[in-house]
Order: structure tokens, then sequence, then C-alpha cells
């Protein structure tokens, strides 16, 4: 049950509400003040104005207060409205939304100040009742002002607004305007949609929701036929062989123009151009560019490939990374005394990975430091006890920071604490399993909901079943643990726990053919390079990001040259970055989040600028640059039809409220408690004259 | 018609008049009567330097002269008329040095600090008439208002220069008091009255130029009780009656240290006027006037007899 109000307009009287105090306080200023014949004493002491603006008579000034409210609410007519009374229609007032689109493909010519212009000659156009708000939108959606009758404010709120580095998301922005309108009660509610309307902006069928209450009005910009090319993708491919040092560099290019283009493509080697070429371009035409035989030199090269300006200036650069250096740091840790053969399938496994490359080395238990631990991106215990003290807690502090461990059980028992809360096995390793003599076990599919089984390489998990498992560790995963794969006798094949920012992944056989014939299987690779690529968190980082991502710096740096030493170096020191247009931005080694907002090359250092440890490149979805449009009127038809329908709130005319109100006469009550307010008030002032008035007067 | 008021056992025995009775008198002089009036007599003598009996000269007879001062030997011997002239009738210049500046309308008991020195400054020239003094008054604020040079028939119109003054300006002791010391020709009993809001280090200087060719200083100074006590109640701000300058205060706070500050002032002036043979005297204008004047003139009859 809620208070409705016949006179709405006269609420805006409790404005007066501040007159009160005001007149109190300078009252009380006036009142309180005397003149003296010098100040000559008074100004050597320290004053204090302490009391000055306190209010006195708390009592009177709310009486006071509290009279005019009454009263400004008597002449509202308020009536109770609940279930059965329900909310009031707003006949004269109509609701609108703008939506404006803010996303790079505005700054295709003079789209920008077309949009602008539109959303301004809207807010001029709106009746003095009327009420607007304004969300901006790119990829994300903002209010950038809730729903107004404020013509000046909201004209000021859009001429602030510029487009952004970040795509089009419509979908987004429209819910978000809808959500806007869900509290109106106006009569007519609209979103006024400005956009360029780009295809790319909305995916088929990810309509969004609106009330069916609303309607939806689309003002397209007019698009300039402006000739534009853009870098649609770049891509950085290792040469095959043992000639790690150099790579290849393809470059997509795509006229997005009718007519056909010449373009000059170069190509900038840290700083130096190495290569232009001229372009001929047809029409829509997508046309792939290779540079091959590039080195990277010292180590870490930082690439630019450009294109001449045209219609769109920020789709014609794209910024890359290569370092030659980039491996995956990986530790293998046996036991002092290996089986023969022991480690030979997997690091031969290790040496034909691409994608990434690691860099392996092998150490036991006595030959490891504790503090070396977080230099690696993975861990893999092959068959071996883990000890406990420092090295076990520094091994859980590794796995919790992000870091990657891959545990296979073999011969080699474990303990039991390793499992416990504390722990970092996904179960507890108990005894071995024999399969009887002239049968093996198999192992059955992965799980297909995990990222192991449904890898971005290939549509199909690694097939294991072809592997033969003579023998395996029986493992008791604890709640929370996940199994990823069975055996035929359901036992645990494969079963991982996630630690903080780490995950740990528990093969309960060997990876030697100790125990099983496993490594000489063709799935033994991709299984292999799938299972160390998802520990290090590969698949959560790029060589480029993309404006409007969010690159966690750490895991990025893992994979990167010369990071080893920031990943070791667990200082508590800020990392320092600085963004293309030389900001610093400072972060916290805990939680390196470096959200990205411009195109170019993010610098990572350890301590100073001068001393330059990771490179991130940045840059702009090409997906907007594609110019397509969609069909506005059928865009808008779809966006109708799929509205939901309007919440049922029964909504009561003018006529209605002012029956209601007239049966309940609540005016009269509220009028007659300001009566009895207004007589208390006069007592109230009285004792406080009659107060002041026996106080000593000064005669000057 | 007036009724006394035993003085706050400040003489024993010797009943005051309450300012308060004195404010309601329209007449200055009757004003002035009653307050000096009722103690004089108790004095055994004059006790204003230059009470002489001494026979100076004889002049002519001029009209207006008392009568009864002619010196009928004279006539009957030279069949002219001539009056005698004692030295009383022109040792004593009595100058009414009074400060009008805004500061001085200010009171919270029955009379304003300028009232109450009108009232003074009647009663002295009250006493000096009765002494046959010179009376002169010279009044200023940040420069000097008016002058009525000093004569033995000028009684009346210093009670009527008294009786019309208003307060005015800005305060300033330098400047009109070094030019009302530069006018004093011959020397004088000089008497000045005022709230002396100035810094002890300008008031002296400024004071002390009232000093040349020997003139004899006396300083009254006037304080109403609340600027002794500050005793304001839930007052919060104050408007200087002078600059209009406004102040904020949390006078219950203020009052123990303002009370010292004032008190120290007065200490100090006291004693640095003490030591150049000023003499100076602290009133509360809510003192009984015959009071102060009783205990001032006894003091400097007292004086007199060891000077």
């Amino acid at each position: 049950m809620g208070l409705s109000w016949i006179n709405p307009l006269y609420l805006a009287g409790l404005s007066l509400l501040a007159l009160p105090i005001l007149i109190h306080l300078v009252q009380r200023q006036q009142a309180s003040g005397i003149k003296f014949p010098s100040l000559m004493f008074l100004r050597q002491i320290q004053w204090r104005e302490k009391r000055r603006l306190e209010i006195r008579h708390w009592l009177l000034l709310l009486l006071r207060c509290l009279l005019l409210l009454l009263v400004v609410l008597a002449f509202a007519r308020p009536f109770l409205s609940g279930e059965s009374t329900p909310a009031m229609l707003d006949l004269e007032r109509s609701d609108s939304v703008i939506v404006i689109d803010r996303s790079y493909s505005m700054r295709i010519s003079d789209s920008w100040q077309q949009a602008q212009q539109i959303a301004l000659q809207l807010v001029d156009e709106k009746q003095a009742q009327d009420r607007i708000g304004v969300v901006a939108f790119d990829d994300e959606a903002e209010v950038i002002s809730d729903l107004t009758e404020n013509a000046a404010n909201l004209r000021t709120v859009i001429e602030r607004q510029a487009p952004g580095l970040r795509t089009t998301r419509i979908r987004a922005a429209l819910e978000q305007a809808a959500r806007l309108l869900a509290g109106s009660n106006a009569q007519r509610k609209r979103i006024l949609l400005v956009s360029d309307f780009q295809a790319a902006g909305i995916a088929r069928g990810d309509l969004p929701l609106v009330s069916q209450d609303t309607e939806v009005v689309a003002h397209a910009v007019k698009l300039a036929d402006s000739a534009n090319t853009s870098i649609s993708s770049v891509s950085v491919t290792p040469s095959a062989g043992d000639n790690n040092d150099e790579f290849t560099l393809s470059v997509e290019l795509t006229n997005h123009s009718a007519k056909p283009m010449v373009q000059r493509l170069g190509l900038a080697l840290d700083g130096r151009i190495f290569e232009r070429r001229e372009l001929n371009l047809p029409p829509g035409a997508v046309v792939t560019q290779t540079f091959s035989g590039l080195s990277p030199g010292a180590g870490l090269v930082r690439g630019v490939v450009s294109l001449d300006d045209d219609g769109l200036t920020l789709d014609n650069r794209a910024y890359f990374v290569y370092s030659n250096q980039q491996k995956m740091p990986l530790l293998i840790i046996e036991g002092s005394r290996p089986r023969s053969n022991q480690g030979v399938y997997l690091e031969s496994a290790l040496r034909l990975a691409r994608d990434p490359a690691f860099r392996v080395e092998r150490r036991s238990w006595n030959q490891l430091e504790p503090s070396e631990l977080s230099s690696w991106a993975v861990i893999v215990i092959d068959d071996t006890t883990i000890p406990g003290g420092d090295i076990g807690n520094a091994l859980r502090d590794f796995v919790a920071a992000g870091g990657g461990l891959l545990v296979t059980l073999g011969t080699a028992q474990q303990d039991s604490w390793l499992s416990t809360g504390d722990g970092f096995l996904p179960g507890k390793p108990q005894r071995p399993v024999d399969a009887r003599s002239g049968t093996a076990f198999g192992i059955r599919a992965l799980d297909a909901d995990h990222p192991l089984a449904a890898n971005r390489d290939s549509r199909t998990a690694p097939n294991l079943s072809t592997a033969s498992i003579f023998s395996y560790r029986t493992l008791q995963p604890n709640a929370g643990d996940r199994v990823l794969a069975y055996y035929d006798d359901d036992g645990v094949a494969l079963a991982e726990r996630q630690l903080e920012q780490g995950k740990t992944l528990v093969l309960t056989t060997t990876l030697d053919p100790h125990w099983n014939d496993f490594a000489l299987q063709p799935a033994f690779l991709p299984f292999l390079h799938r299972a160390l690529r998802y520990l290090a968190g590969y698949d959560a980082y790029r060589r480029e990001f993309e404006v409007g991502d969010i690159a966690y710096v750490m895991r990025y740096a893992r994979a990167q040259a010369g990071s080893d030493a920031i990943v070791a170096g667990a200082s508590a020191a800020p990392l320092i970055v600085e963004a293309p247009s030389t900001d610093i931005v400072r972060l916290q080694r805990q939680q390196a989040l470096l959200p990205i907002d411009e195109p170019g090359f993010y610098q990572v250092h350890r301590a100073t600028p001068a001393d330059v440890e990771v490179v991130l490149a940045a840059n702009i979805d090409p997906a907007e640059a594609n110019p397509r449009t969609l069909d506005v009127a059928r865009f808008v038809e779809e966006i109708m039809a799929s509205a939901k329908p309007a919440p049922p709130v029964e909504i009561l005319t003018r006529r209605q409220a002012a029956d209601y109100e007239q049966q309940q006469q609540l005016w009269h009550l509220v009028l007659l408690a300001a009566l009895v307010l207004l007589l208390l008030e006069a007592l109230l002032a009285n004792r406080v004259a009659v107060k002041r008035s026996a106080r000593p007067g000064v005669k000057t | 018609m007036l009724r006394p008021k035993e003085a706050q056992g400040q003489i024993p025995g010797q009943r005051f008049i309450d300012p308060e009775v004195l404010t309601r008198i329209d007449n200055l002089e009757l004003v002035a009567r009653s307050v000096v009036d009722g103690f004089i007599s108790g004095l055994h003598q004059s006790p204003m330097l230059g009470m002489s009996v001494d026979f100076a000269e004889h002049r002519s007879y001029m009209p207006g002269d008392d009568v009864r001062r002619i010196d009928w030997r004279v006539f009957a011997r030279t069949d002219r008329l001539y009056v005698k002239e004692f030295e009383a009738d022109t040792n004593a210049n009595l100058h009414l040095v009074l400060d009008i500046s805004k500061s001085m309308d200010f009171g919270s008991a029955a009379a304003t600090k300028l009232e109450y020195a009108k009232f003074l400054a009647a009663s002295l020239a009250y006493v000096s008439k009765r002494q046959r003094d010179r009376i002169g008054l010279i009044t200023f604020d940040s420069d000097i208002v008016e002058v009525i040079p000093p004569s033995i028939r000028h009684f009346n119109a210093v009670l009527h220069a008294l009786d019309r003054l208003e307060a005015g300006g800005r305060s300033e002791y330098h400047g009109p008091l070094q030019r009302i010391g530069e006018s004093l020709r011959r020397r004088s009993l000089v008497v000045l009255i005022s709230d002396l809001y100035a810094p002890v280090e300008q008031l002296l200087p400024a004071i002390d130029q009232l000093r040349q060719r020997g003139n004899d200083l006396i300083v009254f100074h006037l304080l109403d009780p609340l600027e002794l006590s500050l005793e304001l109640g839930d007052v919060t701000s104050v408007e200087d009656l002078e600059s209009g300058s406004r102040l904020p205060i949390a006078a219950a706070q203020l009052q123990q240290e303002y009370s010292q500050l004032v008190r120290a002032h007065q200490a100090e002036l006291e004693r640095r006027l003490g030591a150049n043979r000023v003499d100076y005297i602290f009133t509360d204008t809510s003192q009984p006037l015959d009071s102060v004047l009783y205990r001032y003139l006894s003091d400097r009859e007292r004086q007199s007899r060891t000077r």
C-alpha cells in the first residue's frame, strides 16, 4: 500500500522546508548579537565559533517544519493506493530514454555529430512535463542521466559525450533503457535509439527484451560512403622446425567500401619500418598478406602493422609483440632415483609443443629451493613422493597464486595431508590397483563440460580410451573436487582441485609405460599439451588484447620472455604499467588486473620505468570496422515482436483517483494535525519569547 | 527627591546617590550640586590646588563684577570703583577633557559611560566653581570636537555644552591630546575622562602630552560593569560600536580570560601613570558618582597636605 497524490505538483512546496531552518539560523544570529564598545580585548582572545551555527530550540524548529510539511501534504491531496487502489497513471506525461551509440564506429565521417544533433533535437522537442533519460553505450551501457524534466541538464550531458574505442552492443543498451523506464507511470514510454546500427552490434537472435508498453524508435545516422579498409586480424606464428628464432606474420585486410582501393601496407618492427607493400583491394575484398622470416633480434619485438589513413583511421593500425623466448617455463620433479626412461616420453612430448612452446627443466626435490617454485608456470610431479615442510607449503602457495600442478601417481606413496582441507591434491591417494593378468583398464571419455574436453583447437576431446592401463592408484576425491575421467572399473583416472587462483590435476597412473601404454597412444600428445595449457591458464591470455579486455599481467608475464624475473621476484613492490598514452598505472602483484583502455603497447616495469619487463599489445576490436548495417525497420519490428508483456499493473485514471481521494478525505486529517501543531508551536514560541525577554538588555 | 543609597561598603557611614537617580535629573547643575554639596562640607579644606585668599591687585570695576568685591576703602579715598583680586582667582584653570567617541555611548547600568562622564564633569566643574577656578571644556573623539576656553564665567557654558553632547566618531588619543596639550597656555589642572580603549603603549605618550607646562593631570578611566565582566549570557556575536565590525564569540567561555585582560590593562595603566605622577582613577559606572568624587577628593586633600 502506498501514498498517491491528486496534485503532486504541490509537493514541490516541500522545498519551503528550508525556510524555517534559514529563518531560525538568521534570527539566532541577529537576536543574539550585541553592540559592544570595543573588541580590543576580545580580538586578543583565541575565540571559537563553535556555537555560531548551532540550531537551538530544536523542538520549535521541528514543529514549524512539521507544520509546513503537513500543510504542503494537505494541498497535494493524498490518498492511499494499494492492491485495491492501484498507482495513478500520468496521462499528461511521456517518459523517454535516449540511447546514444558511442562505439568507435561512430567516428566514421560525421556520424557522431549527427547522433549528438539527433539527441539534442529530441530533447528540444519534449514538452515541459515530459521526462527524458540518457543511456550512452558501446559494449557497456551507462546511464548518464536519469529521467528528468530538466532539458538544460540533458543537453549538457549529451554534449559532454564523445565516441570511445569500444565495440557496439545494442542489447545491453536497450535493456538498460528498459530498466530505467520500468518504474515509470507515464502513459507513453519510449526508447529512442540513436546509432549507426552496425550489424556487428547485435548477434542474430540476440534480441533485447523490452516491455510491450514501451515503444522503440530508431534514429539512424546517415552513413557517408566513406572509403574504409581495415586490418581485420594479425597472427604471429613461430617458424616451423628448429629455427625458433624466426616467425611469420599474417595480416588480414578487408576493404569495407564499395569501390576498389589502393592501400599501402607497412610493417614496423621496434619502431623501424621493415617493409611497405602497395596493394590493390577490390570492393569488399579480404586479402591476407604474409611476412615471413622475421627475427625478433634481441628477444622481444614490438610490431606495428599499418595502412594509410582513410575514412576510419583507428582500424588502420594493429600492434603485436613476439618473443623468441616465449616459452612456458615448466618444471618436472622426479624422485632422486627415477626409473630408466621415466621422463623421456614426457620431455619428448613437451619438445614438440608449439603453442605454447615449453622451456623444460628437470629437478629432484633435493635440488630445489622453496623460493624457486614461483619461477615456473607449471610443475609436473612425476611419480615421486611430495615432501611436507617448506617445500610442501611452497607448493601450496604456488598453486594458490595461480600456478598449475600436474601430479602423476605411481609407485611413490603420497602423504595424506596433501588432500586435506589445506592441501592441494584432489583426493587422497590410496593403494595401487592392478588389472587382472592379460587384461587392462580403459579410460572413459573426459567430462564433456570441462575445458580439457572442449578445447579451442579441436572439436573433439582426445580419445583416451585407446590407452591400456595396467595399474593405477586409487584416489578418494574430496567434496568440491572434480573428477574428469574414470577407469572402466569406476576408479578415478583424472581429478582436479581448484585452489584459489590455481589448480591441480592428478593422473592416477604414470606418464611413462611403467603402468600403462598411454605414452604410446596418439591421444598422449594432445592430452598432455591440452592439460598443461589448461593448468598454465594459457587459454586465458593472448599475445594481443583488445580494448575493453582485462589483462591478468602476472599470468601473461609467465608466458613472455624475460618475465621470470617478475614472476620470481614476488616482492611486495607494485608493478608499474606505462599505458600507450604514457599514463602510469600501479598494480599490486597479487591482483595484477590491468584494464585495457586504448590501443598500443602497455609496458610493465618492475621497479623503475627504465627497466622494461613485459610488453602487452592492445588493439581495437576489428569487428567494429565493418560498416554493414542492420535493416533498421526490421530490427525494430523484431524487437517489438519479441517484447515481453508489460507487468499487469492496474493504472488509475485521474477521475478514478479523484474518486478515491474523495472517499478517503485524508487531507482533513492532515490539516487537523497541522492545526494541533500550530497550537503547540504558539505555546512553545511564547515560552521561548518570555524567556528571551527576561534577559537583561543593554543600552547604547 | 533624591534617594540616597548606601554605598557598597566603600566608605562606611557615607550615603551616596545612585547613578540611576542622577539620570532622572534633567538639570546638570542640580546634579552637580546634589553630588557635591552632599559631601563637600565634610572636607576640612578645599582640595583643589590654587585655593588662596592672598590679595593680588586692584582693578577697575567692570559692569557685571560682583558688587561685594568692590573695595570701599579705596572708593572712599579715590572716589573710583575698584575691585579686589586674589591669587586664587588667577591660579587655577580646570580643563575638563572629555572623550565623546562612540564607545562611550554604552551602558548596561543606569547610565551610559557618556552620561556618567557628563555628571562627573559637571560635578568637577561645580567644585571648581565653588573654588572660583576657571573652568574650560574640551571634547574629542578622533579629533577635537568642541573647545570652551577656561574662564570663571564659563560654568554655565560648560554645563550647556555638556548637556548637548552626543557620542560620535571613533576613539583616537594621540592626535587630539597632542593638540590639546599644545593649546594649554598656562599651568592647569587637566581632567581626562575616557574609557581608554587603546593599548597602554599608545595611550601613555598621548596622555603625557597633557602634562606639558607642568599641568596637573587626573585621568578618570570609565568602564561599564559589562565591559569588566563580559557577562553577556547567550550572546553569540558582538558588534564594535565604533567600527561596526562583528565578531562571533562564545561569551561564557571567554569571560575569565577577558576579565583578566581588562584587569591587566587597568593595572598597567595605574602603575605606569602613577609612575608619571598622574592621578589615575578607575571608575565603574555602576558606582555612585559622589562616592567616586568623595574618594578622589579625599585622596587629593590627603596628598596636598603631604605635598
